[in-house]
Formats: structure tokens, C-alpha cells, sequence
């Protein structure tokens, strides 16, 4: 009977398990793609990583600023979003369809079209500045401005799935309390903030967790939008990680700030489903 | 009230229109003749045009990406789905040792970043001679996949009860026989999710695709877009119509399968 799991097994221990045991094996040698010897060096290659000004100096707080306001962004817009459309109209199904679609499409396919419209020559965003009588903007020449952009790309790919999921909660409230508290006489606010939110802190942690993983190793917006540029400075960790190995072939360096990205996301990780599995205790 | 409701109805579908900008922005640069791409006003095309959808489909590289990320994103369903429907099968019903470890492992293993993956499996890949092949893709996107799969899967499996199993093993059925007739009817709206789920996690990923493929033989659709030549100057028109097209798989699955796939994301997300 062991059989039916194996060849699951399998494919994940070989593509998935082999893969991190070799990156932590690497992430100890001095192993360069071209020049693989494979000598054990201890911590060394950690203590590079670490002593980068770049990594903990613009690396690591892009990524963090990324993740907060990324998740906080998207959880903002998806509550309001849901709370809106938490009830019976008609075109229902079309407004389905449309959050459905930014979810579903090729975040690459999303970052072309953001970067377009943020071109600073023809550009959509700039027209509508000047229309305003302001002046455009280079948007993806300066580093908060890019990072501006590539957090506003995110927020809007992710908004649809905080969307469905609060949405999905909302439909299966009771409707007692909310009835009740109407009939003391709380006003719409006072409703959703002393009742509609507490019981939905479950399923708001669920999305948080979720998502603050999913963010911390975002790549494929950002390569398209930046390349981690301009000059380093929008660089996020896998943008870091990827570029050790693959532009300058340090593999040994890339395996290790991989490992440490990949430490520091168990560790908040972890961490954020106690705090929130507390604060979810608390308030019930 | 009845105000009230018409200023909320008005305000959703202002909103609705925002959200939806850069996707009617992106169909009108598509349509939009060479000339009018780099002048504004007019927002609208006045002449509208499917050049750049002919030039795309008939002189680029992206018919070939679009056979590529199907014929990858079609194999990894088939491969993904076989592998996790039997793998969830044996979660849920049979003694396997050290169980819950190991669907500790799966999920933990969901969080481990990609990036942490991708450049030894790219040495992998490499030595077993698969770089830049369908296989290199088809092999890492199912082993991404799985655990959601089997989360997934073994969830409703385990929501079938016993007795309807236990009737079958009376009647004689074996374990394989039990499985195909009488649990895969019972997941198969669970299975068209995993399936829906799974193509469209292959027909969009990005960092495996853009590491292991070099060729128009192996390059999936995001690649060829993310790679899109410009020689002199970036072809804004025909990079528009490229990813209209590339966004059409994903388009006609939100549109005609949306019962399953939100059943999908839901039961993905909420895994308690």
C-alpha cells in the first residue's frame, strides 16, 4: 500500500528535498559555477552574505518594506472590497469575473502592463499628471518610486484572493449578532468593528500568514518591472539570491543567502502564527 | 436605504472600472496603430489595428512559447494529478508510519522559497541532461505543485465515509478497484480544482521556466515575454498584443470554469 504515496514521494524528495540539501551543502564550500572545488569553508560564505552592506542594507529592508505593505495593502483593499460586495445584485457574476482575472493572470503579464503605463514617456500615469497640470514623473528612475510601483503591482495581483477568501467568511457569519447589535441600535461602523471583525480574525490570519510568506520570496514582478535596479537599489531577497548565482556564479554565496532568507521566513513565519493564533484566542 | 444602496452599487462599480484599468489599457495599446502608440491624446485607437497580433503570431517566437507553456502546463497536470490523487489517497485512509510527520513536511515544504530550490536544481537538471527541455519544467513545476495537491485532495477524501469504502470491499473490490470506481467519482469536482489550479501555477510560473530554458525548444510563454526583443526601441504595440494572448488560457478558465476554481482557491488557502 506504501506504493500509492511513493511515486508522490519521489518526485518531491528528488525535486524538492535533494534540491535543499544540495544548496545547504554548497552554501559551506567555496563552489563557484565556474570554478566548482567544492572546498569546505565553514561559515565563511554566511559571514559574506551577512557583511554585505547591500544585503542588510537595502536588501533586507526592501524585502520587509515589500512584505508590510504589500500584505497590509491587500488585506486593506480585500476587506473593503469584500464588505462591498457581500450581498445579493445583480451583474454579481460579472464582478466576480473581473476580481477573478488579476489573480489568474501571468504575473509577468501584469508587470508589463504596470510598467507601460508607467512609462516615462508614453506612459499612461504620466498623461494623466500633466492632465492635471503637474509634472511627469521618471517612475522607475529612482528607487521609492519603482518600489512604489512594484508594491502597487503586487497589492493589485493580490487584492482578488483576500477578495474570495473574506468574501467566502463573510457568507458563513451568523446573522444573529449582527441583528442583534442593529437592534440596539449600533450604527453600520460600530457593527463591523465590534462584530463582523472579530469573527473574522481566523480567516484574516490564515491570509496573513499566507501571504507574508508568499511575499518575502516575491521575484518575478519585481525582475520584470526592475531587475532589482536602478543600481542595486531595489533588490529584494530573491532577486539577491538569484543574481549571486546566476549573474556573478557564486553559487556558494547564493546558497547561502538563500538559506538565511529561508531561516529568517520559518522564524517570522512561525512567529506571526503564534502572535495572530494569540490574538485570535484573546479576542474571542 | 434605497439611496444609499444606489451610492454603494455606484461606488463598486467605479472601483471595478479603476481595478480594471491596466487590462483595458494593455487590449487598447494591442489594437492601437504604430503612429498612435507614442502620441497622446487620442486615448482611444482611431484606427484600429491587428498588426501587432500579426506580427506576433507570425514573426516572433511566442506561437512556439504558447505551444510550450501548454504542452508543459498540460503534462504537469496529467503527472501532478496521478501522483497526488494516489499520494492523498494513502494520507487519508491508509496506516501510513510516521503520517503526520510527513504532511507536517509537505506543508512546511510549501513555505521553503523557491529561490533556495532553483539554482541546485538547475545543477540537477543539468547532469541528468534536461536543461532546456519540457521535462526539466514538467518535473519541478510537479514536485511545486504536489503538496497542494495532496492538501487538497486528502481533505476531501478523508470527508468520504468509511462505510461506502468498507460496502465496496464487501462486494469485493480491491484497494486500486475501490479507488477507481468508487472515490474518484466522489473527488472528481476536488480533482477538476487540483487540475485548474495546477495548470494555471504552470502556465504562469516564472523563475524555474527563466532558469532552465534557453531556447525557443523549452521557453514558456512568460519567458518569451519577459525576453521580448527590441532591437532599438521596445515594441510597446506588439508586447501588448503578446500578452493579451498569453492571458487567454487564464481568461477562458476565470470565465467558463469559475465554479471550480474558486472552490479551489478556497479550499487551497483554508487548510485547517
Amino acid at each position: 500500500m506504501l506504493a500509492l504515496i511513493l511515486p508522490a514521494l519521489v518526485i518531491l524528495v528528488a525535486f524538492q528535498i535533494v534540491p535543499i540539501l544540495i544548496g545547504a551543502n554548497a552554501s559551506f564550500r567555496s563552489w563557484s559555477l565556474f570554478n566548482p572545488q567544492k572546498t569546505f569553508v565553514g561559515l565563511a560564505n554566511y559571514r559574506r552574505i551577512l557583511a554585505d552592506p547591500l544585503f542588510y542594507g537595502t536588501v533586507l529592508p526592501n524585502t520587509f518594506l515589500f512584505m508590510l505593505a504589500s500584505v497590509s495593502g491587500g488585506l486593506l483593499a480585500g476587506l473593503g472590497l469584500a464588505t462591498l460586495i457581500n450581498r445579493r445584485f445583480r451583474g454579481q457574476r460579472l464582478v466576480r469575473t473581473a476580481i477573478l482575472l488579476p489573480l489568474m493572470v501571468p504575473p509577468v503579464v501584469a508587470a508589463i502592463m504596470i510598467t507601460w503605463m508607467f512609462n516615462d514617456q508614453f506612459g499612461i500615469a504620466n498623461v494623466i499628471l500633466e492632465a492635471l497640470g503637474l509634472e511627469p514623473v521618471a517612475w522607475l528612475v529612482s528607487r521609492w518610486t519603482s518600489l512604489a510601483i512594484v508594491i502597487g503591482t503586487d497589492i493589485w495581483l493580490w487584492t482578488p484572493w483576500f477578495t474570495l477568501l473574506i468574501l467566502a467568511a463573510l457568507q458563513t457569519l451568523p446573522v444573529e449578532p449582527h441583528e442583534a447589535a442593529r437592534m440596539d441600535g449600533a450604527g453600520p461602523w460600530q457593527v463591523f468593528r465590534n462584530i463582523t471583525l472579530p469573527l473574522l480574525r481566523p480567516v484574516l490570519m490564515v491570509c496573513i500568514t499566507i501571504r507574508t510568506i508568499d511575499a518575502f520570496r516575491v521575484f518575478d514582478i519585481v525582475w520584470t518591472i526592475t531587475k532589482g535596479g536602478p543600481a542595486r537599489s531595489t533588490e529584494v531577497f530573491s532577486i539577491y539570491a538569484y543574481k549571486q548565482a546566476f549573474v556573478y556564479l557564486n553559487f556558494d554565496l547564493g546558497a547561502a543567502a538563500s538559506m538565511i532568507g529561508a531561516g529568517i521566513i520559518m522564524v517570522v513565519g512561525g512567529v506571526l502564527y503564534k502572535v495572530l493564533s494569540y490574538v485570535v484566542e484573546v479576542s474571542r | 436605504m434605497r439611496v444609499g444602496q444606489r451610492i454603494r452599487d455606484g461606488l463598486v462599480l467605479l472601483l471595478l472600472a479603476a481595478y480594471a484599468t491596466p487590462f483595458f489599457w494593455q487590449l487598447l495599446t494591442s489594437f492601437k496603430p504604430e503612429a498612435e502608440l507614442l502620441v497622446l491624446p487620442p486615448l482611444l485607437p482611431t484606427r484600429p489595428t491587428l498588426a501587432h497580433y500579426a506580427v506576433v503570431l507570425q514573426e516572433s517566437l511566442l506561437p512556439r512559447a504558447l505551444l510550450n507553456s501548454l504542452g508543459v502546463a498540460t503534462l504537469t497536470v496529467a503527472l501532478a494529478l496521478a501522483l497526488g490523487l494516489f499520494g492523498a489517497y494513502a494520507l487519508a485512509r491508509l496506516p501510513v508510519p510516521g503520517k503526520g510527520a510527513l504532511m507536517l513536511g509537505i506543508v512546511a515544504s510549501t513555505a521553503f522559497p523557491q529561490i533556495a530550490t532553483v539554482s541546485p536544481l538547475y545543477l540537477l537538471m543539468r547532469a541528468l541532461g534536461l536543461r532546456d527541455t519540457w521535462t526539466a519544467l514538467v518535473l519541478a513545476n510537479t514536485s511545486f505543485a504536489l503538496p497542494l495537491i495532496i492538501w487538497l485532495l486528502a481533505g476531501f477524501i478523508r470527508e468520504i465515509p468509511d462505510a461506502i469504502e468498507e460496502a465496496a470491499a464487501l462486494d469485493g473490490a480491491g484497494r486500486l478497484q475501490t479507488l477507481r470506481f468508487v472515490i474518484l467519482p466522489l473527488v472528481a469536482p476536488a480533482l477538476a480544482s487540483a487540475a485548474l489550479l495546477t495548470f494555471l501555477l504552470s502556465w504562469n510560473e516564472f523563475l524555474f521556466a527563466y532558469t532552465f530554458t534557453a531556447t525557443e525548444a523549452s521557453r514558456t510563454v512568460p519567458v518569451a515575454l519577459a525576453l521580448f526583443p527590441g532591437v532599438f526601441e521596445v515594441p510597446w504595440g506588439d508586447i501588448a498584443a503578446a500578452s493579451i494572448l498569453a492571458s487567454l488560457p487564464p481568461v477562458v478558465i476565470v470565465v467558463g470554469l469559475q465554479r471550480y476554481l474558486v472552490r479551489g482557491v478556497l479550499a487551497g488557502a483554508l487548510r485547517e
